[in-house]
């Protein structure tokens, strides 16, 4: 019996225990209908209305995963060890680091399936979209960016899970865990914001100051999410980035999840499970 | 020595201060040993740390000293914990699961096979009276209910030894005798068992041996017969006489 199969049954309970809740149900059913919604909403646009159309699906699909992340995945953890789940799981042959790595596994499967199936609506509607207009209100819907721009939004959203499983191993409860997530997604979005801001109003002499290296630094541990934001090349027919820069983006997100999954894991096997 | 399932040795154990709170100390210079085969009675009243040398068995939580060999190994390693059951003392787990999905994990979980884990999940399902709700979800289970599917699974890997953290909460008296019935079947076979328990009729009808616990401190560890002056006291009366002079 290896480490993955244990892994493998831990993120299948946590996977089927997710695909139950009402409120993941309602989640689902709500976010379709927003998608819906998108066949109407491009009625209100005159000009660029695939742009429109294109900006207004990704955007529900990433509201969709961040209510999941907030609303679910951050109390995972904390509702096993608040009613003593935690015990009937762990009193088997896991290792804590098995159990952070099952529900991660197990949470990031759930979210995938949430994407893949928004995804797949937001195509089709997409598509219907671009049907049913003149080519000159809607000229370009290239495919591979569409899934590429989709894939981007899945890993941002694993890296924020990897954090929610950090922040888990960190500190106790639900609330702490909502609040300690929801500062970091809040620093990641603002950080590219103030780094742009101190870069204009310095001169070039003062360019490799400090406060430019700080806010450098602190970028290794609120990783800038726009850089996974392909939604723009979605409409175009070539694509904004160069592989090269793609496949490092990936990479460095990839890296950065393994970390912090890495640091939870260490984290959550010195705790005291009173 | 060799036949030890439990070695518990001169184990503290202090829970920190917490913000508004002081420090615990919930046991302290414990030490008892399990032989293989024998059932040990873990009684004392609300606070005196019964729950707490579960958990350190279990490794949910560490001691400050002192040191814990469960069947030859050290407490730490996952590993050993394939041939222990565990019956947590509420009964409790992922909401949304069934009786069948649980059953599965704690099957896979010990490396057993699909066709192990359908047996094995028959066997104690029908044994417990739950084979028929094997399919509905656990959060529609009564209090009874999940006592049953937990004990299931914590004997669904046939395991060696059993620490069962108070067996017989929450059932009726038809369940508490289906239980005890079914620990002194378990006994029978040679597992090993530790429980603790508030009913002292149960701990003198299960336990060969017994420890009491008051505050964190061993008032008495031996025999169930010496406990009770080779049988001129009752469990209850013998308790009572040795919390006497520390009262709870």
């Amino acid at each position: 019996m290896n480490a993955m199969q244990r892994i493998k049954a831990l993120g299948r309970i946590m996977f089927i225990d997710g695909m139950r809740r009402h409120a993941l149900i309602g989640l689902v059913i709500l976010s379709l209908l927003a998608e819906a919604f998108g066949l109407l909403f491009m009625d209100f646009f005159g000009h660029d209305v695939g742009r429109a159309s294109s900006d207004f699906l990704f955007s529900i699909m990433w509201m969709a995963g961040l209510l999941f992340l907030f609303f679910h995945a951050v109390q995972v953890i904390a509702w096993d060890e608040e009613n003593g789940a935690i015990y009937a799981l762990l009193s088997r042959p896991i290792s804590r680091a098995e159990y952070v790595l099952g529900v991660f596994a197990g949470l990031a499967l759930l979210l995938f399936c949430l994407h893949l199936l928004l995804g797949t609506v937001a195509y089709g509607t997409l598509l219907l979209i671009k049907q049913s207009l003149r080519e000159t209100y809607f000229p370009v819907f290239s495919m591979p960016h569409f899934v590429l721009t989709w894939l981007g939004i899945v890993v941002m959203q694993w890296v924020l899970l990897a954090a929610i499983m950090l922040f888990s191993g960190m500190v106790r409860g639900g609330f702490p865990v909502l609040l300690l997530t929801m500062a970091y997604y809040g620093i990641c979005s603002g950080l590219p914001v103030v780094r742009a801001s101190v870069s204009q109003h310095l001169s070039p002499e003062q360019s490799s100051s400090g406060l430019t290296y700080f806010l450098q630094a602190l970028t290794t541990v609120f990783p800038d999410f726009s850089r996974l934001d392909f939604k723009d090349s979605v409409l175009s027919s070539q694509l904004l980035f160069s592989n090269w820069h793609i496949a490092v983006y990936f990479g460095v997100a990839g890296l950065y999840i393994a970390l912090a999954i890495v640091f939870a894991c260490q984290l959550y096997a010195r705790r005291d499970l009173q | 020595m060799r036949d030890c399932v439990i070695i518990f040795e001169n184990i503290s154990k202090t829970y920190p201060k917490q913000l508004g709170g002081e420090a615990h100390r919930a046991l302290k210079d414990v030490s008892f040993r399990l032989q293989k085969g024998e059932t040990l009675g873990l009684i004392g009243p609300n606070g005196a740390g019964k729950s707490t040398s579960i958990r350190l068995l279990l490794d949910f939580i560490r001691p400050d000293q002192g040191s814990i060999r469960l069947l030859g190994e050290q407490a730490g390693k996952p590993g050993i914990r394939r041939r222990i059951g565990y019956l947590p003392e509420v009964a409790s787990f992922p909401q949304n699961l069934t009786c069948m999905d649980m059953m599965r994990f704690a099957g896979e979980t010990c490396g057993m096979s699909e066709l192990d884990i359908a047996d094995s999940s028959e066997k104690w399902l029908k044994r417990l009276s739950l084979w028929d709700a094997r399919k509905r979800l656990l959060h529609s289970f009564s209090k009874g209910m999940q006592q049953r599917a937990s004990f299931a699974m914590a004997l669904i890997h046939n395991p060696d030894l059993l620490v069962l953290d108070e067996p017989m909460s929450g059932l009726d008296p038809i369940g508490r005798a289906e239980i005890v019935g079914l620990m002194q079947e378990l006994k029978a076979q040679n597992i090993s068992i530790l429980f603790c328990s508030h009913l002292l009729n149960d701990v003198e009808r299960l336990a060969d041996k017994t420890l009491v616990l008051n505050k964190g401190e061993v008032l008495f560890y031996g025999d169930l017969s010496e406990m009770t002056n080779h049988g001129k006291e009752t469990v209850e009366q013998a308790f009572l006489r040795l919390l006497g002079g520390q009262p709870s």
